[in-house]
């Protein structure tokens, strides 16, 4: 029954302290975490923002006040920006 | 008395027109999420001018950015980490990944495209529209300025501005809840649980039962 | 086709299609809550049956995997459901419906779409001073 709601506590299936752990509820479906993922820098990242501390990724804490998340907005509050200038 | 689909009908269109959704917006129906997306915009603002830059960049410039950035986090320490981890891992985490999620288009970003205030305003729009032109089918174009509906006007015509006022609670009602549950019939109801998602059925089971609990104290009261 | 284009014509199609099953007469929807008439709510079933059976073929047969996002239960899924159910029987619409209402001539359906207005605005504003919890995802519009 508990896998129909939100996670919100750390896995269930894994050491509390184990930094490779997802803590964080939107880790699934976290475009960011994807893009960084993707891009091969996640792991440095999940780390220290979608472990056990992510309430302090910016990203959730935007979305947990109920405002919209930028897609560019990283884990740690600053927004992806691009060399080529803003399109 | 206006003349309504069949039961069968009804129901083939809410379906083909979700689909139809899905399909030629390449998003999930649901629109209480436009709603919400205006309030968004009238008290937060603008989307960052980057969200869009994010949207159209291409692989390289994306590449670079996240690696800027993530420099910028954890300094020298993360591109020696990453070297070590990349040698040790597959392939989905050097960065061929994002070569393999848009391969020939400049845009590689793997984020859903941040829609227009234009766009939603052209739906709510839209669906005016499509109301007209029901009603210009049925014959039932017609104007008017009282609350419609016998029942309705059974129930609340009786005082002035008896109407007026349910309608505009019960506005205020639809729009918390819907934000609050993040979702209202088609999001929830029609696409939500179809998909069996848990928070869709919970939901669609809690406004039909209040709506219909709600409808009989009304019935009762009358 | 342009994306305004497409996004206008789902809208006139929905519309189309809710206007014409009923769900945009307030009389209607009440016969639908006190069970005098079944009609829309088999509608309701059968479209959402027909849906159950359409997603799984739609990811079968997709290029790309489809990306849905996740509906979990969140702490305002119980409580907003029931707010919004309450609402919808006293108004007779949910939100798309007042704007179907407008376009049939029921004028009286902008004190439900202020109304919509102001409580989404209302609750953004007391969920943000007040509570904090996410609705299962960060990704928004």
């Amino acid at each position: 029954m508990r896998h129909l709601f939100k996670r919100s506590d750390p896995a269930r299936s894994g050491d509390h302290n184990d930094p490779t752990q997802l803590a964080c509820p939107h880790a699934r479906g976290c475009e960011m975490f994807e893009l960084l993922r993707a891009a091969g820098t996640l792991k440095t990242w999940q780390i220290r923002y979608c472990g056990g501390n992510y309430h302090s990724c910016a990203r959730h804490q935007m979305s947990a006040q109920g405002k919209p998340v930028p897609p560019n907005l990283l884990p740690s509050g600053q927004l992806l920006r691009f060399a080529g200038g803003d399109r | 008395m206006t003349h309504h689909w069949p039961w069968w009908l009804g129901g083939l269109a809410l379906a083909g027109v979700a689909l139809t959704h899905w399909f030629v917006l390449g998003r999930q129906m649901a629109v209480s999420g436009r709603f919400t997306a205006i309030v968004n915009r009238w008290r937060f603002g603008a989307p960052d001018a980057g969200a869009r830059a994010l949207q159209n960049a291409s692989r390289a410039d994306l590449l670079a950015a996240i690696q800027a950035a993530t420099h910028a986090e954890f300094g020298a320490q993360e591109e020696a980490s990453n070297a070590h981890a990349s040698s040790t891992r597959t392939s989905e985490s050097d960065g061929t990944a994002l070569a393999a999620l848009a391969p020939s288009e400049p845009s590689a970003a793997p984020v859903s495209r941040v829609r227009t205030l234009a766009e939603h305003a052209v739906f709510l729009g839209s669906l005016v529209l499509g109301g007209l032109f029901s009603a210009l089918l049925a014959g039932s174009l017609e104007l008017s300025l009282a609350p419609s509906g016998e029942i309705f006007a059974s129930l609340f015509a009786k005082t002035p501005g008896g109407g007026a006022l349910v309608l505009l609670v019960g506005g205020v009602l639809v729009g918390a809840g819907t934000r609050m549950a993040a979702g209202c019939t088609s999001g929830h109801g029609l696409c939500g649980v179809s998909r069996l998602q848990p928070g869709s059925l919970l939901a669609t089971v809690a406004f039909f039962g209040a709506a219909v609990a709600t409808a009989f104290v009304l019935r009762v009261l009358s | 086709m342009s994306t305004l284009l497409r996004t206008s014509i789902l809208g006139i199609v929905l519309g189309f299609a809710l206007s014409r099953i009923g769900f945009s007469s307030w009389d209607e929807v009440h016969r639908m809550f006190t069970f005098e008439s079944l009609r829309m709510f088999l509608a309701f079933v059968v479209g959402v049956t027909l849906l159950t059976l359409a997603w799984p073929l739609v990811r079968r047969f997709s290029a790309t995997p489809p990306r849905w996002s996740a509906r979990p239960i969140h702490r305002g899924t119980l409580a907003g459901g029931l707010l919004f159910g309450v609402g919808w029987a006293l108004s007779g619409a949910c939100p798309s419906i007042a704007l179907v209402q407008l376009g049939e001539g029921q004028a009286a359906a902008l004190f439900t779409l202020a109304g919509i207005f102001v409580g989404n605005w209302l609750y953004s504003w007391v969920h943000e001073r007040y509570f904090r919890w996410s609705a299962g995802s960060c990704v928004d519009d």
